[in-house]
């Protein structure tokens, strides 16, 4: 696949590289609000939408944001881009709305976004930063969805609120608690690393394996220390 | 000549960050603009369909002037905006009564207390809740269907099977929230009780 081209950042932003399970990245949100697959799917489209939008507008005014301000423009750019999503879906879905709560003005400080708009969008075109920010929040809904049908799922029944199980199954209500999503988090991540450990081993290397979930050992981008800035 | 040159960047830098914020205000500014009525819209819905789960014969409510701006606090909870329940010829059915608690388990509670004049209470219906999911979080099936039809001054919760018309059957688990949600519906009642009976 063409580095830097549209398929390849989708790819890249969903599998490769998806910011939950490889980068570890907007824990915060992925823990909190993914008590069901509608909840991980709402959220995880409003992070994609306002990481698409943000990582576009960076990259075309790349070449206007002096270096030295770059952060807060980054900042007031991706804020404003919160605010707008959340006062539509107040006004449009208010139950999604009330259902995500104060993680909708939290994505402010995602450090998905923000790790993106830096380590991407910066110094990147506006149509693969686009596609860039496209991969990478359909990754986070994807494993958000992920991990909200499981705890959904074991913690009462259902699944996008259609009930699934028989009806003699008791639902094990720590899944839809706090401790639930680790234990769902770390399984699924688990599994993903199963998967993709066996397909680089077939394949005759380890070469493959992304960037292995740590950001300092990946050779293709520019290290940059969140540890600053991450507040999520 | 380097510190000038320094100087001008540093002017330069704050022009295009302010530029920034300032379009970024102006877009949000148009934004709200836009989306005000919708959300407004919204926020009446809500409470038109609240108060309509406290009292369902109901053909509309009216908010009883001077509530709700300045909150009261009455034992350990906040009473806030009180409605009028009217029929469709304009009666009063009895009244809608918003309570805030800060005493459950996990932030505040709102729930709406229906009352009708001669003090039953009509119906519980809950407008905010955060308890533990499967715990307390199940007040709003559990606790509140056990107040309506009741009139009673106060109400008490037991853990071995309510018996007496004043009694209300705990969540087993979750007692701090039963104690929230007991005390937010009396609180209610001693409001109505004050201020709203004599009225009559």
């Amino acid at each position: 696949m063409k580095e830097n081209s549209a398929l390849e950042r989708l790819y890249n932003g969903i599998l490769k590289e998806n910011p939950t399970f490889v980068l570890m990245l907007g824990m915060c949100p992925t823990l909190a609000v993914t008590t069901s697959a509608v909840n991980g799917l709402g959220m995880g489209l409003t992070t994609a939408a306002v990481l698409a939008l943000s990582n576009l507008l960076i990259s075309l005014l790349r070449g206007l944001i002096p270096d030295k301000v770059r952060i807060p423009a980054f900042i007031v750019i991706i804020a404003s881009f919160v605010t707008m999503a959340q006062l539509l879906l107040e006004a449009y879905l208010p139950e999604l709305n009330e259902a995500l709560g104060v993680y909708i003005p939290l994505i402010v400080v995602n450090c998905i976004i923000l790790g993106r708009a830096e380590a991407y969008a910066y110094s990147h075109g506006p149509v693969s930063s686009l596609f860039d920010g496209i991969g990478m929040g359909l990754g986070f809904t994807l494993a958000l969805t992920g991990i909200g049908a499981v705890r959904e799922l074991l913690g009462t029944g259902e699944c996008f609120g259609v009930r699934i199980m028989p009806s003699g199954y008791v639902p094990v209500g720590i899944f839809v608690l706090a401790p639930g999503a680790f234990f769902v988090l770390a399984a699924l991540s688990a599994l993903q690393n199963a998967v993709r450990n066996r397909g680089s081993a077939s394949a005759g290397g380890a070469r493959d394996k992304g960037c292995g979930g740590n950001c300092l050992h990946c050779p293709d981008i520019e290290v940059i220390d969140l540890n600053g800035e991450e507040q999520d | 000549m380097k510190n000038k040159e320094e100087r001008k960047q540093l002017w330069k830098n704050a022009g295009i960050l302010f530029a920034i914020t300032l379009t970024a205000g102006i877009l949000l500014g148009f934004v709200h603009e836009l989306t005000l009525e919708p959300i407004a819209r919204q926020q009446e819905r809500r409470i038109q369909r609240a108060c309509g789960a406290v009292f369902a014969d109901a053909a509309s409510f009216e908010k009883e002037e001077g509530t709700g701006e300045t909150p009261v606090i009455l034992e350990n909870a906040e009473i806030g905006e009180v409605y009028r329940a009217l029929s469709v010829n304009g009666g009063l059915l009895g009244y809608v009564i918003t309570v805030t608690t800060s005493e459950g388990y996990g932030g505040d509670i709102e729930l709406l207390l229906g009352v009708r004049p001669d003090g039953t209470v009509n119906g519980v219906s809950v407008l905010q809740i955060s308890e533990t999911p499967g715990l307390g979080m199940r007040a709003e099936e559990v606790l509140a269907p056990q107040f309506a039809g009741r009139q009673v001054s106060s109400f008490t919760y037991v853990k071995t099977g309510a018996v007496s018309e004043d009694q209300i059957d705990a969540i087993s688990g979750a007692t701090i929230t039963t104690s929230a949600f007991t005390e937010a519906v009396n609180a209610g009642l001693s409001y109505f009780d004050e201020r709203l009976k004599e009225a009559e």
